[in-house]
């Protein structure tokens, strides 16, 4: 299985024919909204993995995830498949995140522990790849260092790019408090990868 | 109006800025602070290109296989009444039929049976004379013919509260057919 920070495409990409897709699975296609849960799960997952800090709870996060969309799928009011899903794994994620009480962990973590489940990093690619693959690994490490209500924010507005009213109602927060927490966390950043700054220099 | 390069603004408001937030991209003091000042000017740029880097995180394999959507649950709704009416429609058919058909049986040879016994105590007299009631005026003789009389009489009052062995019998027919027709002709559904 290829490591994703490796991976030249960043984010999974719209089916061709995505709208049709989502049509049939509106009307009642199991197959269509089999295919298009599948073309997304590692879109929902990543977000669950962030924001969860665990590769099981976002495995169970992810799942419930799809269940909730089966069920609402008749529901759907059009807009891009792929947020619609993805606010579906938030909400699914963020269940999870209140049921268990979990808590950042307070060590800044291996940059390479959160993606011990995907190997293959001995596989020989590109200098600017590794380099690539490296950012990344550095990057969610300093996101799982953050608080949480930070890392939230910040996954949910700047990694999957919701805006800010989004992830005030998602997060069931104030939308001054959802900057705050977004800004915060961003300084944090900052300083937890000053070491790293040359990775990203555009 | 001037700015004044030795008095930052606050942080949050940078990374407002790095995001292009409207209330403060139209701040012009600002806009010239940061201009001109390296500290901010550096903050700015930093969370720009890390904002930039945030928002290129791949996407990540799950960790397991998942299940895409739930399993088919039709099949346990379609027929599920037959299903679940069969065994005990089985069993309480077949207990019926058996009980009834015995009991059916049963009486057949007891009515014989009995129709012999009430000869013997009429002394050759018909079944239907040991049934037939005694008029009370007979006086003590009539009483003990009638005791005599109301011995038989109370056997054959019985008879109304027995079992209906062959309504049982129907009955049980009845509960197997229509449990053998339920479970064959409803077919679950193809998942």
């Amino acid at each position: 299985m290829p490591d994703p920070h490796q991976s030249t495409t960043r984010r999974t990409a719209p089916l061709p024919d995505e709208e049709a897709l989502v049509a049939r699975a509106v009307g009642g296609d199991r197959s269509a909204f089999a295919r298009l849960v599948e073309h997304y799960q590692s879109a929902c997952y990543g977000l669950a993995w962030r924001l969860l800090n665990d590769a099981d709870l976002a495995a169970d996060a992810t799942q419930d995830a799809f269940l909730h969309a089966f069920d609402a799928i008749d529901r759907y009011r059009g807009g891009i498949f792929r947020s619609w899903m993805l606010r579906i794994t938030a909400n699914a994620s963020y269940d999870i995140l209140r049921r268990a009480q979990r808590r950042p962990t307070t060590v800044l973590p291996d940059p390479s522990e959160g993606h011990a489940e995907l190997p293959d990093v001995d596989t020989p690619s590109p200098a600017a790849e590794a380099a690539r693959g490296e950012m990344y690994r550095h990057l969610d490490a300093a996101l799982q260092h953050l608080p949480e209500d930070q890392r939230t924010a910040i996954v949910l507005c700047d990694v999957y790019g919701m805006d800010y009213q989004q992830v005030a109602s998602l997060t069931s927060s104030a939308l001054g408090t959802v900057k705050s927490r977004i800004h915060r966390g961003r300084l944090r950043l900052r300083e937890l990868l000053a070491d790293q700054r040359e990775l990203f220099d555009a | 109006m001037m700015h004044d390069p030795t008095r930052h603004p606050d942080d949050e408001r940078l990374s407002a800025l790095a995001s292009g937030d409207a209330d403060v991209s139209d701040d012009r003091a600002l806009r010239d602070h940061v201009d001109a000042c390296q500290r901010c000017s550096a903050i700015v740029d930093d969370l720009f290109n890390l904002r930039a880097a945030l928002a290129q995180l791949p996407d990540l394999a799950p960790s397991r296989p998942l299940r895409l959507i739930p399993p088919v649950p039709e099949p346990a709704r379609a027929g599920g009444f037959a299903r679940r009416f069969f065994a005990p429609a089985l069993v309480a058919g077949l207990v019926l039929v058996v009980a009834g058909g015995v009991g059916t049986y049963a009486r057949g040879l007891g009515a014989s049976a009995g129709g012999a016994y009430v000869d013997l105590q009429g002394g050759g007299s018909t079944t239907r004379d040991a049934a037939q009631p005694v008029p009370a005026a007979e006086g003590s003789k009539g009483v003990v013919e009638g005791g005599q009389a109301a011995g038989s009489r109370s056997l054959s009052e019985t008879q109304p509260f027995e079992i209906p062995w062959p309504a049982v019998l129907v009955t049980g027919l009845v509960l197997l057919a229509a449990a053998l027709i339920l479970r064959f002709s409803v077919q679950p559904r193809a998942g």
